[in-house]
């Protein structure tokens, strides 16, 4: 009777053992499929917090000035977005822009963050 | 047989059996699946990073384009201009001033340096939609900095698609 008994123990550690690797399989290809995800959004919201400074350096050169010094939320093609902050420092000589203690620059201090499934990139330009 | 072993039943044998044989059946489709999943992210990474790497060439290569004075790349005084096969044409200041057009071929993202053709990506993987957008880019009186939009859309064999747009200005002056 005692060897019958010893059989099921036999039973449940090898089921145990390989449940465990597949767990721990699954869990590691899942950890993988996480990283590949925030990677891919991490590079598309690179690239739209980019769009974000370029499109505010361009108002700058157009002599565009915004006036709170918060640009609305724009959203692209892609699903991505970007939303842009700007400052100079104080005693700055630009129109309507806000002054900023942390603005260490020349003229301007430009804060942009792009965003994709909840993945944020942000892009600080100054000059 | 000694003591109390009699062995099993044709029942429970067939029960263990079966209970083995599900277990196996389970183990193995989720191993052979995270195989199929790991294919796919590795053709994913692969996208991404050939994507960010054109992305991240075009992008430095479309800054440092130069009006073209003589018009022997574009017309006259022109900054960018949009090509016949949808690619973009350039004075490339970085290419001691050569004539310079990216341009997508069979799902390839090419490069074309004064008749010297370049692949920017690999036949590996397949680029959908390779779209350009300039403006102010056209002689001197729009008194616009030109200005480029640009748009990937790529995938490899069963990765997901990924979608990249940046835009990019023209570091030289244009104007004032």
């Amino acid at each position: 009777m005692k060897e019958r008994g010893a059989t099921l123990y036999f039973a449940v550690i090898i089921m145990s053992i390989l449940m465990a690797a597949v767990f721990s399989l699954s869990s590691l290809v899942l950890v993988q499929i996480q990283t590949i995800k925030s990677m891919g959004n991490s590079i598309i919201a690179y690239y739209a917090a980019d769009t974000g400074a370029e499109r505010v350096l361009d108002d700058l050169y157009q002599s565009i000035f915004d006036d709170d010094g918060e640009y609305d939320s724009v959203d692209l093609d892609n699903g991505s977005s970007y939303k842009v902050w700007i400052t100079q420092p104080v005693g700055g000589a630009l129109p309507n822009i806000p002054t900023s203690g942390a603005c260490n620059a020349q003229y301007y201090c430009i804060k942009s963050v792009g965003t994709y499934n909840n993945t944020r990139r942000a892009v600080e330009v100054s000059g | 047989m000694n003591g109390g072993n009699k062995g099993f039943t044709l029942i429970e044998l067939l029960v263990v059996a079966g209970l083995f044989g599900g277990l196996i059946t389970l183990v193995t489709g989720i191993f052979i699946a995270s195989l199929n999943v790991e294919r796919n992210i590795l053709m994913t990474k692969k996208v991404l990073g050939e994507i960010s790497y054109s992305a991240e060439y075009m992008s430095r290569a479309l800054r440092m384009a130069q009006k073209d004075y003589l018009g022997l790349c574009i017309g006259e005084s022109n900054s960018y201009e949009l090509t016949g096969r949808g690619g973009l044409k350039f004075v490339n200041a970085l290419q001691d001033y050569k004539c310079q057009e990216f341009y997508l071929d069979n799902g390839q993202i090419k490069t074309d340096i004064e008749g010297v053709v370049g692949d920017l990506t690999s036949s590996g993987i397949t680029v959908d939609k390779l779209d350009f957008n300039i403006s102010g880019a056209s002689g001197t009186s729009d008194n616009l900095q030109p200005f480029v939009m640009l748009y990937i859309e790529s995938f490899a064999q069963k990765s997901s698609i990924i979608k990249v747009q940046t835009s990019v200005s023209q570091r030289n002056p244009d104007i004032r």
